[in-house]
C-alpha cells in the first residue's frame, strides 16, 4: 500500500542525513539500472521464431511406424471433436499418440500466438489470424508436404484456399493450413414446436419469407430471435446479411485483403438496415446487449424463441435432452431465385507450429484429414463434408435428421459457390469493433450508413498498420 | 530500533568515540537489513520493477507482442488522447470512485458508528459478519452474480415490479443510460464491507472516555461523531480511500465479466481497454501508453490524498 507511517523512533533523528544520503544513492541506482535496462534492451520481439525452421525443404512422409506424441491445441467448445480426430488417427497409426491441449474458447485466440512462440509449442493448432502467424514466422510452410502427399490434387481447391497465404493477402501462395474439406453450416437454426406454431411448413425462401415468419412468432408473443450480444455474436447474422446482399465473393475479398476491397458499398448499407429493421421491429430480446454464448444456448434450448442464427458447432454443445426439438436450413437468399451464402472455415484444416520438433508427423496427421475416415469424425460432430453422397443431397427441408439438414444446407451453399467469412477474421481490430458497432445498432445509438463507414475506416487502419 | 543516548555527562571524546561507535554499528545494521530484505526485493525487482520498465518500453513501439516491432515514438501517446474510446475510458474510471469510494464510505460510516452501539453482542457480530461476506467474494464472481440480478427478469427487477416501480425496469446492463451506474453499483456492494470493517477496527481505538466526555459536556449522537469518531478515523479513512479509489481506476474483473465495457463503449474502462489493446487487437505498444497514463493517473490522484491523511 502507498500508506506511510510515520515513524516516531528516536533513531529516525539521529540517522536522518545518513538515510537520506543512503535513498539519494539507492535512488540513484535504481535510476541508472533503468536507464541501462532500457537502452541495452533492443527493440522487443525482434528476433523472435528465428531459430525455427519455418520452410521445410526435406520431408520424411514414411513415419507412421515411428513412436512419437504430437500435441494439438484445442478449444474447449471443438474438445469431443478433435478428440474424436485424435482417436481415430490413434487407431490408424498406433505408434503414434496425438495429445489434446485444450484452452477455453474466449481465450483460444489470445493464447495461441504467445504459446507458438514459446518453446512449449504445440505442434498441431488452428489460428484464426493466419496472416499475423504467417508474418511473425510462427507457422510451418506446408508447399513440400504439399507436393510429397499431394494434396493440391486431391482436396478442392476452395477448401486449401483459405490457408494459402502471399503477400500478406490470403486465398492464393503458399499453403500455411492444409487438411481434408469439412466445415460448419452457418444457418438458421429454429425451434420446431414453435415453428409449428407460427405455421412454417417450409424452409423460407427470401429474406421476406423470414421475416414474414419473424412478424407472426411476434404477434403471437414468441421472441423471433434468440441471440447474444454481450459479445457480439449478432454477428452471426449480421454477417450472413452482408453476404446475402453484397454476394459471398465481395465480402470474402475483404476478409482475404484482396486489393480495392471495401465495406463502404450501398449493399453492404442495405444489409446493416434489414437488421436495424428487425432490432426495431422487437425481434430481439430487450436484454440481448447484456446476454453471452452461454445463455443465449440456454434460451434456445429453453423454448425463449423461435430462430437462433449460429454455426452447427453448437450442436456438441447444446443440451443433449434438446436433440430432435431443434432443426437448421441455410440462410435464405435475398430475393426470390438468388444465390445462397453463408460463412464457413475448412474444420478439418489444421496448421503446424514452425517450432514443432515433429513437423514430419504432424504432416502425417494433415495427410490423415484427407482421408473418409476423418470426414466421418466431422460429419458425426455436426460439420458437413462433401462427399460424394453429399452433393447430391436433397434440397434443404424441415424434415430429415439435423445431419441430414447441415449437410443439405452445406451442399446448396457449396453448389452456389457462396461460402464467405466472417468479417471480423479481416483483422483482428475490426472484431473488436464490429462488437461495440453491433451494440450500438442495438441501442439504437448508430444508424446503418455509419456503422458501415466506421468498420469500413477500422478495417483500412489495420490494413495499413498490418 | 532502540539507541541508547550517551549521558549528557560525558567527556568530550568519550562522546566522540561512543557516537562513531554507534554510527558504525548503526551502519552494519542497516546493510543487514536490506540483506534481509534482498530475496523480497529480488522478487519485487523482477516481477514488478521488470514489468513496468517493459511496459514503459513497449510504449513507445508498435508490437503485435511476437513479432518484430517498430518505433514510433510517442504515437501511441498520442493516441490516448486523440482516441475517443480511450478518452472516454479514462472518464469512466473517474465516474466509478462516486460508486468505489464516496457511496461505500459514506455508507461505511454510518454503519461503523451504529454497529458501535450495539458491538459485543450477538446481533453485533452478525451484522460484521454479513457486512464483510461480499469481501470474500471474488469481484468475477460477483460480476458473474450481478449479471443475473440485472438481467431483464433478474432480481433487481423482480423487486421493482413488486414495489410498484415496474416502469423503471429495465435490462440494466445493456441499457444504454444507466450500464454504468448499474456497474458502479456492483463496486459498491463490494467495497463497502472492507470500509465498514476497516473503520470498525479504527473505532475500537478511539478512547471510550472521550465520548465520555463529549456526552458529559451534553454532546449529541450526530456531535459526537464529528468531534470525536471523525478526527479518531482520520488513517482508517485514508486507507479506505486510497484502496478504493485505486480499485476504481484500475478497475478491470467487474466490468470485464458485467459487460466487457459494452453496450457500445459505454463501460469501456481502462483496464478493459488495455486487455482489449494487448490481447484482441495485439497491439501491445498502444496498450502500455494507455496502462502507463492510468498508472501516473492513478498516483497523481493518490499523491496528494496520502499528504492530506497523513497525521499530523
Amino acid at each position: 500500500m502507498l500508506q506511510q507511517h510515520p515513524t516516531t523512533s528516536p533513531a529516525r533523528s539521529h540517522t536522518s542525513v545518513v538515510g537520506r544520503r543512503l535513498r539519494a544513492t539507492l535512488t540513484a541506482v535504481a535510476a541508472g539500472s533503468a536507464l541501462v535496462t532500457l537502452a541495452a534492451c533492443s527493440a522487443p520481439g525482434s528476433g523472435s521464431g528465428s531459430s525455427a525452421d519455418a520452410t521445410p525443404t526435406a520431408v520424411n512422409t514414411a513415419v507412421g511406424d515411428t513412436p512419437a506424441t504430437l500435441t494439438l491445441f484445442s478449444a474447449a467448445g471443438l474438445q469431443t471433436y478433435e478428440q474424436g480426430l485424435a482417436d481415430a488417427f490413434h487407431a490408424k497409426y498406433p505408434k503414434i499418440k496425438v495429445n489434446l491441449r485444450v484452452e477455453a474458447d474466449n481465450n483460444y485466440n489470445t493464447v495461441l500466438p504467445r504459446l507458438l512462440a514459446s518453446d512449449s509449442t504445440p505442434d498441431i493448432v488452428q489460428p484464426y489470424d493466419l496472416l499475423g502467424g504467417v508474418k511473425d514466422g510462427l507457422l510451418t510452410n506446408l508447399d513440400a508436404y504439399d507436393k510429397a502427399y499431394g494434396w493440391s490434387d486431391k482436396v478442392p481447391a476452395s477448401a486449401l484456399a483459405p490457408g494459402r497465404v502471399s503477400m500478406r493477402t490470403t486465398g492464393a501462395g503458399s499453403l500455411y493450413q492444409a487438411g481434408g474439406s469439412a466445415g460448419p453450416l452457418v444457418g438458421v437454426f429454429y425451434n420446431k414446436e414453435l415453428a409449428s406454431k407460427v405455421g412454417m411448413k417450409s424452409v423460407p425462401a427470401t429474406v421476406a419469407d423470414l421475416e414474414a415468419m419473424m412478424a407472426k412468432a411476434k404477434k403471437q408473443g414468441i421472441t423471433p430471435i434468440v441471440a447474444s450480444n454481450q459479445d457480439g455474436l449478432i454477428g452471426h447474422l449480421y454477417n450472413l446479411l452482408l453476404g446475402d446482399y453484397m454476394g459471398a465473393q465481395k465480402l470474402s475479398d475483404i476478409v482475404y485483403h484482396q486489393p480495392g476491397a471495401t465495406l463502404d458499398t450501398p449493399a453492404a448499407v442495405k444489409a446493416t438496415e434489414t437488421l436495424q429493421k428487425w432490432i426495431k421491429a422487437g425481434y430481439f430480446a430487450s436484454d440481448v446487449n447484456a446476454i453471452n454464448q452461454e445463455a443465449s444456448y440456454g434460451q434456445f434450448t429453453g423454448g425463449k424463441g423461435l430462430f437462433f442464427f449460429q454455426g452447427s458447432w453448437i450442436t456438441q454443445t447444446l443440451d443433449e435432452n434438446f436433440k430432435g426439438k431443434y432443426g437448421v436450413f441455410p440462410m435464405p437468399p435475398a430475393t426470390e431465385g438468388g444465390s445462397y451464402a453463408g460463412m464457413t472455415s475448412n474444420t478439418l484444416a489444421f496448421s503446424i507450429a514452425a517450432r514443432s520438433k515433429h513437423k514430419d508427423t504432424a504432416a502425417l496427421f494433415l495427410n490423415f484429414l484427407t482421408t473418409p475416415e476423418a470426414a466421418k469424425v466431422a460429419v458425426k460432430n455436426g460439420y458437413a463434408a462433401l462427399t460424394d453422397d453429399a452433393k447430391s443431397a436433397a434440397k434443404p427441408s424441415l424434415s430429415g435428421s439435423l445431419t441430414d439438414q447441415i449437410q443439405a444446407g452445406y451442399a446448396a451453399i457449396a453448389a452456389d459457390n457462396g461460402f464467405d467469412s466472417w468479417l471480423q477474421n479481416s483483422a483482428p481490430a475490426v472484431g473488436t469493433k464490429l462488437t461495440q458497432q453491433l451494440q450500438l445498432l442495438v441501442s439504437g445509438k448508430v444508424e446503418p450508413a455509419a456503422m458501415v463507414k466506421t468498420l469500413q475506416s477500422t478495417y483500412a487502419d489495420a490494413l495499413k498498420s498490418s | 530500533m532502540r539507541l541508547t543516548t550517551p549521558p549528557a555527562t560525558v567527556q568530550e571524546e568519550g562522546a566522540t568515540a561512543a557516537r562513531s561507535r554507534t554510527r558504525r554499528r548503526l551502519r552494519a545494521r542497516r546493510w543487514a537489513g536490506w540483506l534481509f530484505a534482498l530475496p523480497a526485493l529480488a522478487f519485487y525487482g523482477v516481477f514488478n520493477f521488470r514489468p513496468v520498465l517493459m511496459s514503459i518500453q513497449y510504449s513507445f513501439y508498435d508490437w503485435d507482442g511476437v513479432g518484430a516491432a517498430t518505433w514510433v515514438g510517442l504515437k501511441n501517446y498520442t493516441e490516448v488522447f486523440t482516441d475517443h474510446e480511450q478518452l472516454t475510458s479514462l472518464l469512466h474510471a473517474f465516474y466509478l470512485i462516486v460508486f468505489f469510494t464516496v457511496l461505500p464510505l459514506t455508507l461505511a460510516l454510518i454503519t461503523a458508528s451504529v454497529l458501535r452501539e450495539i458491538q459485543g453482542r450477538f446481533t453485533g457480530a452478525l451484522a460484521r459478519t454479513l457486512l464483510f461476506l461480499p469481501q470474500i467474494i471474488p469481484g468475477a464472481a460477483a460480476g458473474v452474480a450481478w449479471t443475473w440480478m440485472y438481467s431483464d427478469n433478474g432480481v433487481v427487477n423482480q423487486f421493482l415490479h413488486a414495489i410498484g416501480l415496474g416502469s423503471l425496469a429495465r435490462p440494466w446492463l445493456a441499457d444504454f443510460t444507466w450500464s454504468l451506474t448499474a456497474v458502479g453499483f456492483i463496486g459498491t456492494w463490494l467495497s463497502t464491507g472492507l470500509c465498514t470493517m476497516l473503520l470498525l477496527a479504527g473505532i475500537g481505538k478511539i478512547d471510550g472516555s472521550l465520548y465520555e466526555a463529549a456526552r458529559i459536556d451534553g454532546a449529541g449522537p450526530i456531535r459526537q461523531f464529528r468531534a470525536v469518531t471523525l478526527p479518531g478515523l482520520r488513517n482508517e479513512i485514508g486507507v479506505c480511500v486510497t484502496i478504493t479509489i485505486i480499485a476504481a481506476l484500475a478497475s478491470f474483473d467487474v466490468v470485464y465479466l458485467a459487460t466487457q465495457g459494452g453496450p457500445g463503449t459505454q463501460t469501456m474502462v481502462p483496464g478493459v481497454a488495455v486487455y482489449n489493446l494487448a490481447f484482441n487487437d495485439n497491439r501491445l505498444g498502444a496498450a502500455s501508453a494507455l496502462a502507463v497514463v492510468l498508472t501516473l493517473i492513478v498516483i497523481a490522484v493518490i499523491a496528494p490524498l496520502q499528504r492530506l491523511f497523513r497525521e499530523k
